[in-house]
């Protein structure tokens, strides 16, 4: 986007006052932290309204303000349902969230999880694929703050995207996961209200009969639900969604952390809430057609068309919920990413007999390095590592069926997982660039539970859960 | 993959707006592109002249223009929605009242047989996941 | 897709988001009355 719509001065100034405010709350809500316990699960205590509204704000990450739009102009109606369906993700994590609280009450990490129930070699290939995505969205939220930051403002890239990881660091190293959920909190308040604000402009403006009109003039295969690509694209957005909450720490470390008996309640009710929001912030990239309005690129389609309704007041506005909505995954990542070196790595290769106030210790440390390494990978700005986290779908939808199996059958064994992972991921890899992207998960998904099934026809593992609850 | 793509295009700009035979033409690019999604994204050099509106025709002469898009100072577009067919495009500059070169986009959407087999297996493997996490979930609460 | 669920669809999902952030103050009240935040 060529015009900015706020000048830097004002963007600056909304940076420091909400920098300001949420590092001070918190330093405010860490100040009790004692044990890891505190620090890495909030006292694993977490009651039902803030963990509904954590597990949805983190699931409203940029790309659900950004992406949702690209889709919607790309696949059209197909784009914008497909996209609302990842709610799907943690909708059915709800019954698994009570599973691994039951089966691990002092558990800490997906990762522990893995290594107990398959071992070191499925361990080793689950980490990798777990950092791998890890560092690819960390990497994509702080280029997505850069980029949108600087388009909406002329603030200039490099400023805006240290700026927000700093913020980010600051508070999740202060407060913990406590700092998480609770900026969580009062950020999804502010997500909702802004997009809802936003769309509602455009509908009473524009107009809901202009705009199908205008689409079904100049675009009509968007209206189209016989569209073969958005078809295709479909269910591998729901098992790329699935894939992501299934394996992923950031979860994972919510399910401990919440109140016994809270887990399947807030995951549900924070997928039925999750569930418009896509078309929401989705469909005013249909508003193109009316206000005729084009876009250089598919992904600058949603900010161009919100400054185009709002002006200057709207790109404030967008700035606010956006500035949020990596807020509330980029701290969350930092804090999962964080347990997972601490308890992984660090604990299970570097130093097994680390004592609870060491590894206290380096969780903290941990935030600021994974916070400089993304703050590294994101300074040359190379668009193409931000599409990398496009190219993990395949990644981690290859890890939905061992994971399952894992939690429910006793069957499956360590080796029939890591290669259901391997070789779903390659496969899922080969149809990415033979097909297109819009393929890649679901390939994963589908060669990774063929394989995981053969692995059970040919070994029984008779595994005993009680193993899971072992100390190291 | 993209990177080194991305690295073309950059390379070919630069040596293109060097040379002096890219003056007239070979403004718009790439001068013939295929689309199996309907969308695709048009360049040009904004360098070279004042193109300000983006012209596009079903047949090559431009006999009837079906579709006028605005573009002002924007090097780049990228279009979407188009159903199958060939579609030609050209720049016009309203203070000059000149054109551009035709570029030619054709859009061959994938076929509907493979879209619902994939929509299949997608359904299949979701009742299954679906299936296991209800059954299971049911037996550990009793 | 027609004009009609084209406009349900959207404004249905523009509805149900408004109503998310009044449920999830609701519970928060609650949970705050229950001193169950934590």
């Amino acid at each position: 986007m060529d015009s900015v719509a706020i000048s830097a001065e004002l963007a600056l100034s909304i940076l420091v006052i909400f920098g300001v405010i949420w590092i001070a709350f918190g330093w405010w809500l860490g100040r009790n932290n004692r044990t890891i316990d505190d620090f890495m699960l909030a006292g694993r205590n977490v009651g039902f309204a803030f963990a509904s509204a954590t597990a949805m704000a983190t699931w409203i990450t940029s790309n659900t303000t950004l992406v949702a739009p690209q889709l919607t102009y790309q696949f059209g109606i197909w784009g914008m349902i497909g996209y609302s369906l990842a709610a799907l993700g943690l909708i059915l994590f709800a019954p698994m969230a009570k599973r691994i609280k039951a089966l691990m009450p002092h558990g800490y990490t997906c990762g522990d999880f893995i290594r107990k129930r398959y071992g070191f070699g499925a361990w080793i290939v689950f980490l990798i694929v777990s950092l791998c995505y890890a560092f690819g969205w960390l990497v994509s939220l702080g280029m997505a703050g850069g980029i949108l930051l600087s388009s909406l403002s002329g603030l200039e890239y490099f400023w805006g995207m240290s700026a927000i990881l700093v913020i980010c660091i600051a508070y999740t190293l202060l407060g913990g996961l406590k700092a998480v959920i609770a900026t969580d909190f009062v950020q999804t308040i502010i997500i909702l209200a802004g997009v809802v604000l936003i769309a509602w402009i455009g509908i009473s403006d524009i107009g809901l009969e202009t705009i199908y009109t205008s689409v079904n003039e100049k675009s009509p295969q968007l209206l189209d639900l016989l569209f073969p690509a958005a078809i295709m694209f479909l269910f591998n957005n729901i098992f790329f969604g699935i894939g992501e909450i299934f394996h992923s720490n950031v979860w994972w470390s919510r399910a401990f952390a919440f109140k016994k008996d809270v887990g399947q309640k807030a995951f549900l009710t924070s997928g039925l809430l999750w569930l418009p929001i896509p078309i929401v912030t989705g469909f005013i990239a249909l508003a193109a057609f009316s206000l005729d309005v084009y876009p250089a690129s598919a992904d600058m389609i949603g900010p161009l068309i919100a400054a185009q309704i709002l002006g200057k007041v709207g790109a404030v506005f967008v700035f606010i919920v956006v500035f949020s909505a990596l807020a509330s995954s980029l701290d969350s990542l930092l804090a999962a990413t964080s347990d997972l070196l601490t308890k992984d790595i660090y604990k299970g290769l570097v130093r097994k007999q680390a004592t609870d106030l060491e590894l206290f210790r380096f969780s903290k440390m941990a935030i600021l390095i994974i916070g400089l390494v993304t703050w590294v990978l994101c300074i040359p700005k190379l668009t193409t590592l931000g599409s990398l986290l496009n190219f993990t779908g395949a990644f981690v939808a290859s890890t939905i069926f061992p994971i399952v199996f894992g939690l429910y059958f006793k069957r499956l064994n360590g080796v029939a997982a890591a290669l259901a992972m391997a070789i779903g991921t390659l496969c899922g890899l080969v149809g990415y660039f033979t097909i297109g992207f819009y393929v890649a998960a679901l390939i994963a998904c589908a060669v990774s539970l063929i394989i995981c099934l053969v692995g059970m026809a040919l070994v029984n593992q008779r595994y005993s859960w009680q193993q899971l609850q072992s100390e190291d | 993959m993209k990177l080194l793509q991305s690295l073309c295009v950059i390379l070919l700009l630069f040596t293109s707006s060097l040379s002096k035979a890219a003056d007239s033409a070979g403004a718009l690019m790439p001068s013939e592109q295929s689309s199996s999604e309907g969308y695709y994204t048009l360049r040009w050099d904004y360098s070279r002249a004042n193109f300000s509106i983006l012209q596009m025709s079903r047949d090559q002469s431009f006999a009837a223009i079906e579709q006028t898009y605005p573009v002002p100072s924007m090097q780049q577009v990228t279009l979407s929605g188009y159903r199958d067919g060939q579609y030609f495009f050209r720049l016009f500059d309203e203070q000059s009242n000149r054109y551009s070169n035709v570029v030619a986009v054709t859009v061959q959407h994938r076929s509907l047989n493979t879209a619902f087999q994939l929509f299949a297996l997608g359904l299949v493997l979701f009742i299954i996941l679906l299936s296991i996490l209800l059954s299971q979930s049911r037996r550990r609460d009793r | 897709m027609s004009q009609f669920w084209f406009e349900i669809l959207v404004m249905g999902a523009v509805g149900l988001a408004a109503l998310a952030p009044i449920v999830l103050i609701i519970l928060a009240l609650i949970d705050w009355h229950k001193e169950q935040l934590w």
